[in-house]
């Protein structure tokens, strides 16, 4: 079966890139009437606009792909042409977008990817019938066979009151609301002629602009955030696990279960004071990206447990978050940064440092602390054939692993104690990852090398 | 636990004078020509008693630095007070690089480099031809690991 996008992926294509073009082309095309008749760079800009205006059709065009039934095939290119081939049994995910043109005009962006951060194949502009054949084909079924209505057994589904919460746990009100604030702000700036917006705000006495500088903040961020994760939806389908979220831009990301080489379960400070939790999956091909890769966004931790053990058993450690909410020690060590910070300070305003040093000091007295005392609250827990690095530090996070994924381990011991000062352990899970604990016992070392070479048989 | 060849002693005594005196030199150049303050020549100054320390415990180094590489496991130890241990399973190393400099050379010698999916891993010095069998067991093992 050789087929194209549809035609009309080629108008999806020109929408897309039309907010950021658009401008652009308004501006040169502006220059270049104002000096008509007359060759100049806008006259070459233009011509050069147009000239990518047929880089998409040409895309179109010459880029073809073949389901076999051993895998997908792809031809491309006009002038240097390629072929790739990708078996669908080396395929280790697949995951369905659809942006704002995408969705207006019905089209889906699939990207099929395999060990590795970057898809190996993109495939965009397809109809929803080409997608389900692409499932089909990648779940190893074939489209010949007559196929059963779709199982599918919803495990967790998003609704507006978990949104807000997740918005405002995860500090997403913070981080998506300031960047809202400040490009509203500008584009207001802008609109307004004149001296701009700040002759009005000047008006105003400055705990109101405080007030509604945070209050705007807010609903920005959690405005940004309920758009991002709209429909958020965990479910099985016909066994595959498969989440799917956003209003304007949806992905649909499906995980192939042998992909998952282990499970996160993390806490912030503020998701244990409510007592919540959240869960993410580190597949073959994006360990990196735990964003994409969450299954549960913050939930009550007895659900995330149960669906944990329930969905990921086998990965799943005996004990998955420490059973009490832990705050007075992840407050003393906020607590202890913060003291080490504002001495800092302190000392950089008596000595009068000149201003290229503080965020040096400043970045120092903060990150190497966190570093060092990070490591010092992380664990190694083996439980062959699994090992769960345990970090209960500010927040909790407990990273369970195949233990075919550890690849090296390293040791310090000063003075021949009967501990180590420092292990690490380097593993892979999708991506490189190295994990440090101080104060591990020395059996737990050697079980770690045991682990490495394959002791329990793994490796 | 195999040890270095004896020349390893020598070598690290040449390459740390080395390392001291361009690096010594090189800081109380900047200091004096580029005018910065007079007190800044206690980097050099840094330099020189580290380096110092540095070979005054090469014997001990040498003693105390071992590795075993076979089939199933790369391990290096190295350190008495601070003993610093690592272990990588044979078969999960990707390339092996052995490297000679001038003054490796010098000695007859040469240092082996293993690479895994999360860093890199020396070993050495160590002879020539000591080098070569270990890249050709590391590389053996990491061929028969991928089919």
């Amino acid at each position: 079966m050789t087929f194209r996008c549809p035609p009309r992926s080629i108008i999806a294509s020109f929408l897309h890139s039309l907010p950021s073009i658009l401008p652009v082309a308004v501006v040169v095309v502006l220059a270049g009437l104002g000096e008509l008749g007359k060759p100049s760079w806008a006259a070459v800009a233009v011509g050069l606009a147009l000239l990518s205006l047929l880089y998409s059709p040409v895309e179109w065009f010459t880029t073809r792909y073949t389901l076999k039934d051993s895998g997908i095939e792809c031809r491309k290119g006009l002038l240097f042409r390629s072929v790739r081939s990708l078996a669908w049994d080396a395929i280790t995910s697949i995951e369905v977008k659809q942006d704002w043109s995408h969705r207006l005009l019905r089209l889906h962006e699939v990207s099929l990817t395999q060990a590795s951060f970057e898809p190996a194949l993109v495939l965009r502009g397809l109809d929803a019938p080409l997608v389900d054949e692409l499932r089909r084909r990648v779940g190893g079924t074939s489209s010949e066979v007559v196929q059963p209505a779709r199982v599918i057994s919803t495990i967790y589904r998003a609704d507006l009151g978990d949104l807000l919460v997740m918005s405002l746990v995860r500090g997403q009100v913070f981080l998506l609301g300031a960047a809202g604030l400040f490009s509203l702000w500008q584009f207001v700036d802008d609109l307004l002629p004149g001296g701009g917006a700040l002759d009005i705000v000047g008006a105003v006495a400055l705990w109101v602009q405080v007030m509604v500088a945070v209050a705007a903040g807010t609903v920005v961020g959690i405005g940004i955030t309920v758009v991002k994760y709209h429909g958020f939806h965990v479910r099985l389908e016909d066994g595959l696990l498969t989440t799917s979220y956003g209003l304007i831009e949806r992905r649909d990301r499906r995980f192939d279960p042998d992909a998952v080489l282990g499970v996160v379960v993390q806490r912030n400070i503020v998701e244990r004071l409510l007592g919540r939790a959240r869960l993410a999956v580190l597949t073959r091909d994006r360990e990196a990206e735990l964003e994409v890769n969450t299954v549960l966004p913050t939930l009550p931790r007895s659900t995330v447990e149960a669906v944990a053990r329930e969905h990921f058993g086998d990965l799943a450690p005996p004990m998955l978050l420490t059973p009490e909410r832990g705050l007075g020690k992840a407050a003393l060590n906020l607590i202890a940064l913060g003291t080490l910070v504002g001495l800092g300070t302190w000392a950089l305003f008596a000595t009068e440092a000149p201003w290229w040093v503080w965020p040096i000091v400043l970045l120092s007295l903060w990150l190497l602390p966190w570093w060092a005392l990070a490591a010092y609250h992380t664990r190694f827990e083996l439980d062959s054939p699994l090992i769960t690095v345990r970090r209960n530090f500010i927040g909790e996070r407990v990273t369970t692993i195949r233990s075919r994924s550890i690849r090296a381990v390293g040791t310090g011991i000063i003075g021949g104690g009967r501990r180590c000062a420092w292990t690490w352990i380097t593993t892979y899970a999708g991506g490189p990852q190295r994990y440090w604990a101080l104060g591990v016992g020395r059996e737990d070392a050697d079980g770690l090398r045991g682990l490495v070479l394959g002791a329990d048989g793994t490796c | 636990m195999t040890r270095l060849p004896r020349d390893a002693r020598m070598y690290w005594v040449v390459s740390g004078l080395v390392r001291m005196a361009v690096l010594g030199i090189g800081l109380a150049a900047a200091v004096w020509f580029l005018n910065w303050p007079r007190w800044l020549f206690v980097a050099p100054a840094i330099v020189v008693v580290l380096g110092l320390i540095d070979l005054a415990i090469v014997t001990l180094r040498y003693r105390n630095y071992g590795y075993r590489v076979d089939e199933r496991e790369f391990f290096v130890a190295r350190g008495r007070w601070v003993r610093r241990t690592v272990t990588i399973a044979t078969p999960k190393i990707l390339n092996v690089e052995v490297s000679q400099g001038p003054v490796q050379r010098l000695f007859n010698l040469a240092k082996v480099t293993v690479s895994q999916v999360v860093g890199t891993h020396d070993l050495g010095p160590v002879r020539p031809e000591e080098a070569e069998r270990l890249r050709a067991l590391l590389l053996d093992v990491a061929e028969r690991e991928e089919r």
